[in-house]
Formats: structure tokens, C-alpha cells, sequence
């Protein structure tokens, strides 16, 4: 385990050490994998995503502004890769289903036990737009403030709480909806 | 687990919270995910090294290439005076530069500007310029204080093209150019603005 700081290891790597870049992918790699995979409702993708933004991550690393705040930079391009696999997929996805109703009902009619509602939380995760989906994990599953989300997201405080109003207003809808048929 | 019966009735940040318990059990990546990236990153360095792409973070130096070099000054409003003389010195002098010791093959366009990079900053004990140009080194190109008044200026060779950059005063602030006529956010979530060089030139 190299416990040397980010900036040493980024310094490394731009400096040629190239295998340093290991290190950080050591770091960050289960860090960020969970916001991946229920962003993207599955491991293969959240894998692909993640390959992608570490790999841009090193070809963007002299564009790191403070290498002391690595980790910070990289869930940057983590949820960005993310959201940008996850706009792409939900527009291929449009052209083929656009029937919440369908959704309510798949939901309604799924035997009510207790084992089942990790599944409906995570298809009822799925349906969130992506902007409300990606708000909503930071806050109540990442458990980031909005002051960090922020800094990942570009998006200003008060746009990221309606997102997350929303989201959960929705998540209510689909799985109040599942509940009560 | 959520209780099905509660959920309906919590307010948000309690159901919120009910609903996003079991979506923090931790997940791990599969045990070839880091050596499927490092083999991504050696096969980029490589390809680099070929000389089929300019990845960063090590890219070839544009200062190596064969080039030409024209003085096109870009306005800056306090510097006025001191821009002007230079650059009309360096126009008038046609300045043509061809660095035959190269070890790379001339690029379809060998043609480089001079580009002047100025900053108003009374304040700052130093400021550098970092750009795509430099490989956000901000270590490299250092501006010099013209007179008294808190000007800084440098010139810097750029191929044609748009470059982002941004300025680092004191070494550690990043500061978009005041002046410069566009500002992107980039994906990194960093203000860079925009030169584009040569754009009318044939």
C-alpha cells in the first residue's frame, strides 16, 4: 500500500513515473465505483465508465489544478462520464419505452416481501431523470454536502436541492405507487 | 430495509434517507479492473512515444518543431505602449526562425504566432501562464513585470489554432484572462479561456 499524499503521486506521474498512476487507481477505484454502478444500474457499465474516467483522468493530469485535491477532481470526471453514458442510454432507451405506467404496474405486481425492495428502489432509482438520479445518490447515498456536490456537478445549490425535491417525489410516485396497488 | 408502510408518510429527508439505505452496501471493482487501466494508460504513453497521438500528461514539445515565427500582438488595454514598440520590432523585422536541429518531422503546419499574454495584477508577486500549449506546467512559462503599474507580460509561440489557458497568480490562484473575449468551464469544472491563433491567416 503506497501511502504517499495525491500531489507526490501526481507529481510522479507527470514527471514520466507512469506506473505511480497505479496508485491513485488503487486509491480511488471502490471510492467510486458504488456512485457508478447506481448511476448506471449495473456493474458492466459502472466498470466501463470508470476505465474511461480514469484513463481521461491521466491524459487530463497536468490540468489538475490542485493534485493535493486528486480525489475530488477524478469524481468530477467519474460523474461525468457517468451522467454522459447514462443521457446516451436513457435516449436510446426512449426510443423503445417511454410508459411509466408500464413501470407502475411491473412494480405493483411484484409479490410484496420484504427481499423485493431493494430490487423496486433500484428500478425506481433507474426511472429518475438523470440530472435528479445523480443529485439524489450524491446526497443520500454518497452522503455529500451540497457545497460538494457542487463541485462535482458544476450545478448550483439550489438547482441541485429541486433536483433532489424532485427525485424524491418521483421515487414516492413510482414506489408509493408499487405499495399501495 | 424500508418498511413499505412507512414510506408513504415520511417527509423527504426521512424517506429519502429509507430509500437510499440499501443503495450504500459498498460495491468493489472486479480484481483485473486495475491492471485493465494501467494497461489502457501504458498502451496511451506508448502511442504517445509513436508519435500517433500527444496524450498528456507527457506531450511532445511544440518548441521542437521546425517554425516560423510572426508577431500577431493580442489587445491588452494597460500594456498598450510597451506591446506596440515590441511588436511592431518584431514585425518589421520579419522574424523567420527554422531550428534544423529537430529530431521530429516538420507538422503539415510549421507555422507558429507570437502570441502576447498580458495581465493586470498589482498585486501579484508572480504570475505564469498555463495552457494546453505548455501542458498546464505552471512551472514554465513565467510572465515579467512591464514597469511600475502591474503589467505582466510574455510572449509565447502557439501553432495556429484555439488554445485554452488561464493564468497563475502567486503561484497558486487560477485566474481566467479578464480580457479574453471567451471563458469555457471545462469538464473538470476549471474557467480556462479561449486564443485563437491564426484563424484569418491563409
Amino acid at each position: 500500500m503506497d501511502d504517499r499524499p495525491d500531489a507526490v503521486i501526481v507529481a510522479a506521474v507527470l514527471a514520466g513515473d507512469t506506473e505511480a498512476y497505479a496508485c491513485l487507481v488503487n486509491r480511488y477505484e471502490n471510492e467510486y465505483f458504488r456512485f457508478a454502478v447506481r448511476m448506471l444500474g449495473g456493474r458492466d457499465d459502472a466498470d466501463e465508465a470508470l476505465h474511461s474516467a480514469f484513463l481521461r483522468a491521466f491524459r487530463a493530469l497536468a490540468r489538475c489544478r490542485e493534485p493535493e485535491r486528486f480525489g475530488a477532481w477524478l469524481y468530477q470526471i467519474v460523474a461525468n462520464e457517468c451522467r454522459s453514458k447514462a443521457t446516451m442510454r436513457a435516449r436510446r432507451e426512449r426510443r423503445f419505452v417511454r410508459d411509466d405506467d408500464a413501470l407502475a404496474s411491473a412494480l405493483a405486481g411484484q409479490p410484496a416481501e420484504p427481499v423485493a425492495m431493494d430490487e423496486e428502489i433500484e428500478r425506481a432509482i433507474e426511472q429518475l431523470d438523470v440530472d435528479q438520479r445523480e443529485a439524489f445518490l450524491l446526497k443520500y447515498v454518497e452522503e455529500l454536502t451540497y457545497e460538494e456536490m457542487e463541485a462535482i456537478t458544476g450545478a448550483g445549490k439550489s438547482a441541485l436541492k429541486m433536483r433532489v425535491k424532485r427525485a424524491c417525489d418521483r421515487l414516492r410516485e413510482l414506489l408509493d405507487g408499487a405499495y399501495h396497488a | 430495509m424500508p418498511d413499505r408502510n412507512h414510506i408513504s408518510r415520511e417527509d423527504d429527508a426521512a424517506f429519502a434517507d429509507r430509500v437510499a439505505a440499501p443503495l450504500r452496501a459498498a460495491e468493489r471493482v472486479d480484481s483485473t479492473f486495475g491492471e485493465r487501466v494501467m494497461s489502457a494508460v501504458r498502451a496511451d504513453v506508448r502511442e504517445c512515444v509513436a508519435g500517433r497521438s500527444t496524450p498528456a500528461p507527457q506531450r511532445r514539445g511544440w518548441w521542437r518543431r521546425d517554425w516560423t515565427l510572426r508577431l500577431t500582438p493580442i489587445a491588452a488595454l494597460a500594456a498598450a505602449a510597451a506591446i506596440v514598440v515590441l511588436a511592431l520590432l518584431g514585425a518589421r523585422a520579419g522574424i523567420t526562425h527554422r531550428d534544423r536541429s529537430s529530431t521530429f518531422a516538420s507538422a503539415p503546419t510549421d507555422t507558429v504566432y507570437m502570441v502576447r499574454f498580458v495581465l493586470v495584477a498589482p498585486d501579484a508577486r508572480n504570475v505564469s501562464v498555463v495552457g494546453d500549449f505548455n501542458n498546464w506546467n505552471r512551472a514554465t512559462t513565467a510572465l515579467a513585470p512591464s514597469g511600475n503599474d502591474g503589467v505582466w507580460i510574455t510572449s509565447v509561440a502557439l501553432p495556429p489554432g484555439r488554445h485554452e489557458y488561464a493564468f497563475i497568480v502567486d503561484g497558486e490562484r487560477w485566474m481566467p484572462d479578464p480580457l479574453a473575449s471567451v471563458t469555457i468551464h471545462d469538464d473538470f469544472g476549471t474557467a480556462s479561456s479561449i486564443v485563437t491563433v491564426g484563424s484569418r491567416e491563409s
